[in-house]
């Protein structure tokens, strides 16, 4: 029996660059709360995928590339896969597709081995993940993003495969020389971390072989831990402009959670990230002194956050996604 | 000697059974016997017994769902306070105090299974289930009761008193999102109905006609079409919107809302009535439009299904109501027709409802598997027609 896979959050506390297909990417710190960090664990001791709900923009889908990193390390793309599911997603659409027409195409003009299935069969994310996970310490990170946009239908056609770890492909099983072709089995099985916005309920007998697990909003200290490892040298900053900052993001969220300003969906960590962004560009370029125009008129806008006034928050457009949300503030920003 | 199978002592089933049970009466089917099996494996793994917080920790995850979430029967807080009173452990305190940190995580499971020491009056869970929480559906709708402690042992008294006043306040709850069919469930339901129809005016391409062209003449010079098709319903809901029925107007709302928003290409509607349908039904709950009664029954047949107390909910019968609405449904025998009735079946008797009841296939909304919404697809599925 082999020792569960561990995840502890740890490794992704600093921008790190992985390289996919010899292009760098970067990824960005992720810091899990403990019970996330407890509900992964758990999830891949009794090796069921984790079904992960929360506000937008609370770290849903990131967090699957930050278990692949752990695992894996700099081979993270080589053992992570992505599903982003569509309205249009069929079940089949992860598993392989079957390229009829470039069979046809060969057939008619005698290139290539017909009888050759495998070369007709491209493999979906799903189908990938099966095939990676070759030993227990390679098993692959199967990311299935936004379940919830596909057909209601969509979970349940998904159960036998991630129950069985496998799947036929009819196609292949016509060719009569491989007879043991055609079924596609996953070793071991694939971590699978499954998203979705709730905009429609799942199934109840998908979910009862699924753990679930709720983001909460993140506290303080963390969103601090996060901001200190993305955008400072320091772990420990004592930046005023951030104090400023989350002061100012956590009252907002605070008085739109109580709707007082009725201002609708709320502001998430993803917005909370960019909306840092750009006042820490801003404030960076009064230090270099920048004398254009356009940019004098923004870093003042960024000295307002000084006063940490509500009505006066730079920026706001970055918080706020949706016009009734923009009209509210300025409603309020104007009394 | 050997134990017995029925006196082994089966760990946190007690608290299984309650939030089963719990889980049921919100609607869900999600807790079941698979999900008690996996926590045994878990708990033979070593997981789980380094702290509370760990052991509560599985139980959530194994059980919680996107659901209880907010859900006013189970949710996490009543996961909690079940657990804190069926669930007394003995954790050593230097392993509660370490091993909750998420970095413990894997490295103290001992390598073989040693079940706690656990307290026999309070984890001893035979005979199971129902007489832990007895959970008493007063209607079919709102209620949640809990109570019947053990009749004797004072430790199970003890338990059964606790988990009674934490549960029953309130003890009838009334919440009217609380339905005892799930909204996924009869979308799902509604959905089943679909066929296939197909276009007068827009076609597609064949992929099956033109490879089996392909093949008989050796090579390709069209592509085969055909007439395309998209999936639809025949839902026509025809909801009495009387007084006695103003407690399960959510219900009706939200069933209505369903076939509105989420059934794409039904091609019936929501009509509503008072009572009885006899010359117009309205086309919304507060009546501002009607449909003549006449030109409704003529229609192209269809799917209707009537959202009605049939006079159970006032607890007497009404002869001519009785009368009146045998009418209704002679009148709508072109069409099939189900009748669900908001109020549970045993207030059908002695009610017009009980008479109502032998001229149409009347079902009562409740849990159950499969639930009572099933049986009314199945009539619709069947080829029988009303009062055949």
């Amino acid at each position: 029996m082999h020792t569960p896979l561990r995840y502890t959050g740890e490794s992704l506390k600093h921008t790190q660059t992985v390289a996919r297909n010899g292009i760098n990417q970067q990824l960005h710190p992720y810091i899990p709360a403990p019970d996330l960090v407890q509900a992964v664990n758990l999830a891949m001791l009794l090796e069921r995928p984790l079904v992960l709900m929360g506000e937008p923009g609370c770290g849903k889908s990131l967090l699957a590339k930050a278990v692949a990193h752990e695992l894996h390390g700099s081979e993270l793309f080589n053992h992570y896969e992505e599903w982003p599911v569509k309205s249009t997603s069929r079940a089949r659409d992860g598993l392989y597709e079957f390229d009829q027409v470039h069979r046809l195409r060969d057939a008619t003009a005698s290139s290539g081995d017909v009888t050759d299935m495998e070369r007709y069969i491209h493999y979906g994310p799903l189908g990938k993940a099966f095939k990676s996970s070759t030993a227990h310490n390679k098993r692959c990170v199967l990311l299935i993003d936004e379940i919830d946009k596909a057909d209601i239908d969509f979970p349940n056609d998904l159960l036998n495969e991630l129950e069985r770890m496998e799947f036929d492909i009819p196609e292949m099983k016509l060719d009569a020389s491989r007879p043991k072709a055609g079924t596609v089995r996953a070793d071991f099985r694939p971590v699978v971390i499954i998203t979705s916005n709730s905009e429609k309920d799942l199934p109840d007998a998908f979910l009862r072989r699924c753990l679930f697990h709720y983001i909460e909003p993140l506290d303080e200290a963390t969103l601090r831990d996060i901001v200190s490892a993305r955008y400072y040298k320091e772990a420990a900053t004592t930046d005023p402009l951030l104090d400023d900052a989350l002061h100012v993001f956590l009252q907002l969220r605070k008085t739109i959670q109580a709707e007082v300003l009725s201002i609708g969906k709320n502001i998430s960590t993803s917005e909370f990230l960019d909306w840092f962004s750009a006042l820490k560009h801003f404030s960076d370029q009064e230090e270099t002194g920048s004398e254009a125009p356009h940019v004098q008129r923004l870093v003042v806008e960024v000295e307002k956050l000084k006063a940490r006034d509500l009505r006066q928050v730079p920026f706001h457009h970055i918080l706020f996604k949706n016009i009734h949300s923009v009209l509210r503030f300025h409603e309020n920003a104007g009394r | 000697m050997k134990t017995p199978a029925a006196e082994i002592p089966l760990p946190l089933y007690r608290l299984f059974a309650a939030v089963r049970q719990l889980d049921r009466q919100a609607g869900h089917q999600t807790v079941d016997m698979p999900s008690y099996f996996l926590l045994l494996e878990t708990l033979q793994q070593g997981y789980g017994f380094n702290s509370q917080e760990e052991l509560l920790m599985l139980c959530e995850k194994l059980w919680l769902k996107p659901h209880h979430r907010n859900n006013p029967v189970l949710n996490r807080e009543v996961l909690h306070r079940l657990f804190r009173e069926t669930v007394d452990i003995p954790f050593l305190p230097d392993a509660t105090s370490t091993a909750a940190t998420a970095a413990d995580f894997g490295t103290p499971p001992p390598p073989t299974f040693t079940p706690p020491t656990l307290p026999p009056d309070l984890e001893t869970p035979v005979p199971p289930s129902r007489q832990d929480v007895e959970i008493s559906r007063k209607s079919g709708f709102f209620s949640l009761h809990i109570g019947k402690a053990p009749a004797h042992g004072t430790p199970e008294n003890q338990l059964a008193t606790t988990l009674e006043d934490t549960l029953k306040a309130p003890s009838w709850l009334l919440k009217s999102t609380c339905y005892p069919v799930a909204p996924r469930r009869m979308e799902q339901h509604f959905r089943s109905l679909r066929f296939h129809e197909k276009s007068a005016a827009r076609q597609e391409i064949d992929m099956d006609a033109t490879i089996a062209h392909i093949a008989r003449n050796g090579y390709f010079d069209h592509f085969a079409m055909k007439r395309a098709s998209r999936q639809t319903t025949r839902w026509t809901l025809l909801i009495d919107n009387s007084d006695s029925m103003a407690a399960f107007s959510a219900f009706g709302e939200e069933m209505a809302h369903i076939l509105q928003q989420r059934i794409p290409g039904n091609k019936g509607t929501t009509l509503y009535f008072r009572n009885i349908a006899t010359e117009q039904l309205y086309s919304h709950r507060q009546q501002p439009g009607f449909v003549p009664w006449n030109r409704f029954i003529r229609a192209p047949a269809k799917n209707i299904l009537l959202f009605s107390d049939a006079g159970a909910a006032r607890g007497f019968y009404n002869e001519d109501r009785i009368i009146a609405t045998v009418q209704m449904l002679e009148e709508l025998k072109p069409h099939k027709v189900a009748w669900l009735n908001p109020m549970p079946k045993h207030r059908w008797d002695g009610t017009s409802a009980e008479m109502i009841a032998q001229f149409c296939p009347m079902f009562e909304i409740a849990e159950g598997s499969p639930d009572e919404m099933a049986h009314v697809i199945s009539l619709f599925k069947s080829k029988i027609a009303r009062n055949a």
